[in-house]
């Protein structure tokens, strides 16, 4: 704990810091990740601001990690997983490790209620990494591409297959049919996607338990106090306070969910029959039953369309739609099972350095059950906006605006209203430092509600992919 | 699940078989009918760097270069830079060509993916957008065979001329690319953007090719839109003295292809 | 009919000088002179309709507003002019220069009408603009200064301008088409002369006085049309020019170094004297439409009724 005063000197310790890092290191950019290495090819090529795609980058991600409009996994893949030596690994391997290495939160009032009643209140953090993933990918031969993921969490210490699935790419035609199979992410082709966010997600805090809320209210229906909210786009999260999965797990509302999950087991086809105007999605997901084994509960379904225009001046824009459709997926506290179904839209447009993107999402639960009526608001929404440009060469400023309209159980349920802004700094190509603050635009409040007593957070951190 | 996949790999198998690669691809007449398949392919593959009018203001071309050079290449009316031809002229299909399948270091990637018949047929396209190509018949500059290995003295000569020719003044006195010209960022394409030169002790990052032939050729014709000059005049009738510069630069490198 | 024809005029002018003017305004070698003349390229590029008044009406940089005509304004040109003899164009050169506004033919026989005149500069004349030299100071000279604007105290008449029949039919001059090659000097780091015209089909004959290695890249909007090392001690290169435009000269070892070159596909044009005088002979009758451009004052257009035979007398003023 400490004052506001060393709060400030902190922040500008860590500002210092900052500027004296990028001062220093070297500006050249030779290290690269995977696929560049593979291709020989500068990141910016597909990542104009990392880790966000451009469009080159998502017409080769969307063709199963081969160059767009070619079939060149029978080139670049072709050797035998026996063949290999060390220096192809080079080819199929990454790393990214991503964190926060200060941040600082203020509080109106610290959480739990009676701590600190009344002051405002100041936290640092040292946290890094806060997460480390080691990710191969790539194509085994033509048409065929995979990528696996492990993710290691530093706040609550597990590691995980965050993503691993296998892609049949061209079926039937050039761009006609893309099938993938695994744990893959589900809006990986949706005009803002979850798993690259300029400004990173930043987890909730759920009383008693890390971080993350692990153990909160796992398997018990009991509802969860949350300490601190987290800082997920709201158009991606769950949005709904007091929902459960079958086995009693607390849903996190800031936890982004549903199409907007970071890695969900199923079968999923896309592809642009008709040119690169159009391109639409289908699939089929365990959904929230895959923990329970009941996989005959039912499955979810969800179907996406999206425009493109990518052709000249510089200037790209796309606009797509998602109903996600949820069969017991969800419950409220111990009643009935229900129905969690969310319909999205977004767009995102690029023009040169300056990329402006936008989500909207309707959560809404099929029905209220009985045992809740009246305390319960079944319908939830999400907005975030956001815009990112470079201002030189290297350097990237973010603004992002979240509002959540919370729905859920009506005592316990939070809205709130963020303004985020960064600054990230661009040392090479695959390194970044970024320091980062969010500020609460609705009125601060003494008060055990996490949304409304947080008022401000900093960041200061890097990014690192090789 | 398994269920599922079991599905998948069986529409594959089916699938898979069906396109039946041309077994006798060669390079297509130039005419409407090539120039057709040419667009389609690219705009799949080269829209989004160089855009649907090939000006080079794809969607995603912008950034490669962010506020520098290189930016991907206007077809319309700038120069090009991997030529076997003399400065200021336009290359010959066989450059195209080998830029498409070779990609560049860095910037552009190989598009061996493509099938031979279908490269020549992105060529043929490109080709429309400027109307110079119709007019003008770019001939290759002779690209030698180098007149022996390198020698000691050879490679020593080359060093004098190294310097001699100013290589030093943009590529450094050791060929770190950090000549004084390149450091202060001196150094502009022709949309005035800051380009630094290459690194030669890193051959494979050389755009124009790292063997020695495309070396030789890079320092004939020089990089058009680029500061880089042709050197063809200073070294008209003393191909030797060509040769030892191109082993003098070959030494330095700590690549070893 | 006759705005169609304008209108084509200066959206040509446009196409050569704007592309070409921004990119010296990049390159900041001159970096007085540069934003300026990408300044007016600018306005007269925006006024389609109004090209004359755009230019009549120019509005220089603070610079040049503010500088005043001192005696020392005429050394860095004068050094110039001294160090090369001015080259003959591939138009015909006013052998006879005129003095006044009282122009007579001169005294060249000619078939067909002459067009004389002057180019008149009245306003003040900037300063010569101090370049830095960041390499060789033992052969380039330790100071450099370039004076863009060039006139006479005497008569106003502004040099380097050049001059050029638009519509550019008309009957050949008598004394036919110089084929002497359009020399580009390279001498104590700089191009001589500085700027130049020629027509199309001539060759540009690059030469290098110095003992150091210069490269010489000529640039016509965004393509390069030659770019050649000139080693010291080299032989002279020639190298045809194919197309007409405007041609920025640049040597890219010494970022102070620029020219231009103006090749036209006829030969109605001249380049102004140092009394800022011109005359362009063998154009057709009729109404002809004169373009004057100058690397930082833009350009200026007039319509001219040329007879059948005799001379016609234009004048032009930058103002």
């Amino acid at each position: 704990m400490v004052s506001r005063g060393q709060s400030a000197v902190l922040l500008w310790i860590a500002l210092a810091l900052f500027g004296l890092v990028a001062a220093v290191l070297p500006d050249d950019a030779q290290a690269l990740p995977a696929f560049a290495r593979k291709y020989n090819m500068n990141c910016t090529a597909c990542h104009t601001a990392p880790p966000i795609l451009n469009t080159f980058g998502q017409r080769f991600l969307e063709n199963g990690y081969q160059l767009p409009g070619t079939e060149d996994g029978g080139i670049t893949g072709k050797k035998k997983l026996g063949d290999l030596t060390l220096d192809d690994v080079n080819n199929y391997v990454s790393f990214r490790m991503v964190g926060n290495a200060v941040s600082n939160w203020n509080f109106k009032q610290q959480n739990p209620p009676g701590t600190d009643a009344g002051v405002a209140v100041n936290k640092t953090e040292f946290t890094f990494p806060e997460s480390f993933t080691m990710f191969t990918g790539g194509t085994l031969t033509k048409n065929v591409g995979f990528m696996v993921e492990l993710g290691y969490d530093t706040s609550t210490g597990s590691a995980n297959v965050e993503r691993g699935f296998v892609s049949f790419n061209n079926l039937l035609g050039h761009d006609v049919a893309h099938v993938r199979v695994g744990r893959f992410d589900v809006g990986a082709f949706y005009s803002y996607t979850t798993v690259r966010q300029q400004l990173n997600d930043v987890g909730e805090s759920l009383a008693g338990t890390g971080p993350n809320g692990a153990a909160c209210g796992s398997g018990t229906f009991n509802p969860c106090t949350i300490n601190r909210m987290g800082l997920t786009p709201s158009a991606l999260a769950t949005k709904f306070f007091g929902l459960y999965d079958r086995t009693g797990n607390y849903l996190s509302p800031y936890a982004s969910s549903l199409f907007n999950s970071g890695g969900e087991m199923g079968i999923d086809v896309h592809g642009r029959p008709f040119g690169d105007w159009f391109l639409y999605q289908v699939g089929v997901l365990n959904g929230a039953n895959e923990p329970t084994g009941d996989s005959n509960k039912g499955k979810d379904v969800y179907g996406m369309v999206r425009f493109d225009y990518a052709k000249s001046r510089d200037f790209s824009a796309s606009l797509s739609g998602f109903v996600y459709l949820g069969h017991s997926n969800a419950k409220v506290q111990t009643q009935d099972d229900v129905n969690w179904n969310r319909y999205g839209v977004s767009g995102r447009a690029t023009y040169k350095m300056v990329d402006v993107y936008a989500a909207f999402a309707v959560d809404k639960i099929n029905k209220t059950p009985t045992g809740v009526a009246g305390q319960f608001d079944s319908t939830a929404t999400g907005l975030t906006v956001g815009v990112d440009t470079y201002v030189t060469s290297k350097t990237m400023v973010s603004l992002r605006y979240d509002n959540l309209d919370a729905g859920g159980m009506i005592n316990e349920r939070q809205s709130s209203s963020f303004v985020g802004t960064q600054v990230k700094h661009f040392l090479r190509n695959n390194i970044a430092v970024f320091v980062r603050n969010d500020f609460n635009l609705r009125k601060a409040d003494t008060g055990s509600t996490a949304a409304q007593n947080l008022r401000n957070a900093f960041f200061s951190g890097i990014d690192v992919i090789f | 699940m398994r269920f599922w996949i079991t599905v998948c790999i069986g529409a594959v198998a089916l699938l898979g078989g069906i396109g039946i690669d041309g077994a006798f691809a060669v390079k297509p007449e130039d005419n409407r009918a090539t120039r057709e398949k040419g667009k389609r392919i690219y705009e799949r593959s080269c829209i989004f760097c160089h855009g649907s009018e090939g000006k080079g203001d794809g969607p995603a071309g912008w950034y490669l270069g962010r506020y520098e050079a290189p930016r991907p290449r206007d077809f319309t009316t700038e120069s090009f830079k991997f030529r076997s031809t003399a400065s200021g002229e336009l290359p010959t299909d066989q450059d195209l060509f080998r830029t498409v399948t070779q990609g560049i270091p860095g910037y552009m990637p190989s598009f061996a993916g493509l099938n031979e018949e279908e490269r020549w047929q992105v060529v043929s396209y490109i080709k429309t957008f400027n109307p110079s190509f119709k007019e003008e018949k770019p001939q290759p500059l002779p690209l030698p065979l180098p007149p022996g290995p390198p020698t000691d003295a050879g490679i020593e000569h080359g060093r004098k001329l190294y310097m001699k020719y100013g290589c030093h003044s943009c590529h450094g006195d050791n060929g770190y690319g950090d000549g004084s010209e390149s450091l202060k960022g001196n150094l502009k394409d022709s949309r005035g953007l800051t380009i630094s030169a290459r690194n030669l002790t890193e051959r494979e990052s050389l755009k124009n090719g790292s063997t020695p032939r495309d070396i030789y050729r890079s320092v004939m014709t020089g990089l058009d839109g680029t500061p880089m000059p042709s050197f063809a005049d200073s070294f008209a009738g003393k191909e030797k003295d060509a040769w030892d510069l191109i082993y003098y630069i070959l030494s330095l490198s700590q690549d070893r292809r | 009919m006759w705005a169609y024809r304008k209108k084509i005029t200066m959206s040509r002018m446009k196409w050569i000088l704007g592309p070409a003017l921004l990119i010296g305004a990049a390159y900041g070698a001159l970096s007085d002179v540069a934003p300026s003349a990408a300044q007016q390229a600018g306005g007269t590029s925006r006024k389609a309709t109004g090209l004359e008044r755009a230019v009549a009406e120019p509005e220089p940089s603070a610079a040049i507003r503010q500088a005043p005509v001192t005696s020392t304004a005429k050394t860095g040109h004068d050094a110039m002019a001294e160090a090369v003899p001015q080259q003959k164009t591939a138009g015909v050169q006013p052998s006879a220069a005129p003095q006044n506004a009282g122009l007579s033919a001169g005294s060249v026989s000619v078939q067909g009408p002459v067009i004389v005149g002057r180019v008149l500069y009245k306003g003040s004349v900037p300063a010569p603009v101090q370049v830095e030299v960041n390499r060789d100071p033992d052969i380039c000279g330790a100071t450099m200064t370039t004076m863009p604007i060039s006139v006479d105290p005497a008569t106003h008449g502004l040099r380097n301008a050049i001059v050029h029949v638009e519509s550019g039919s008309g009957t050949m001059p008598v004394e036919g088409v110089a084929q002497t090659p359009a020399i580009v000097r390279n001498k104590q780091c700089r191009f001589f002369p500085h700027v130049g015209a020629m027509q199309a089909g001539n060759d540009a004959e690059i030469i290098n006085d110095d003992p150091v290695m210069h490269n010489t890249n000529m640039t016509f909007a965004n393509r390069t049309v030659l770019n050649v090392a000139v080693v010291a001690g080299g032989s002279p290169i020639k190298k045809p020019m194919k197309k007409a435009g405007l041609h920025v000269v640049k040597c890219n070892v010494h970022k102070f170094m620029q020219a231009y070159r103006m090749v036209f596909d006829d030969p109605f044009f001249d380049q102004t004297t140092e009394a800022g005088q011109f005359r362009i002979v063998g154009v057709a009758p009729g109404m002809q439409t004169l373009t004057v451009w100058h690397e930082t004052l833009g350009i200026l257009q007039k319509e001219v009724q040329v007879p059948a035979r005799g001379t016609v007398v234009v004048e032009f003023e930058y103002k």
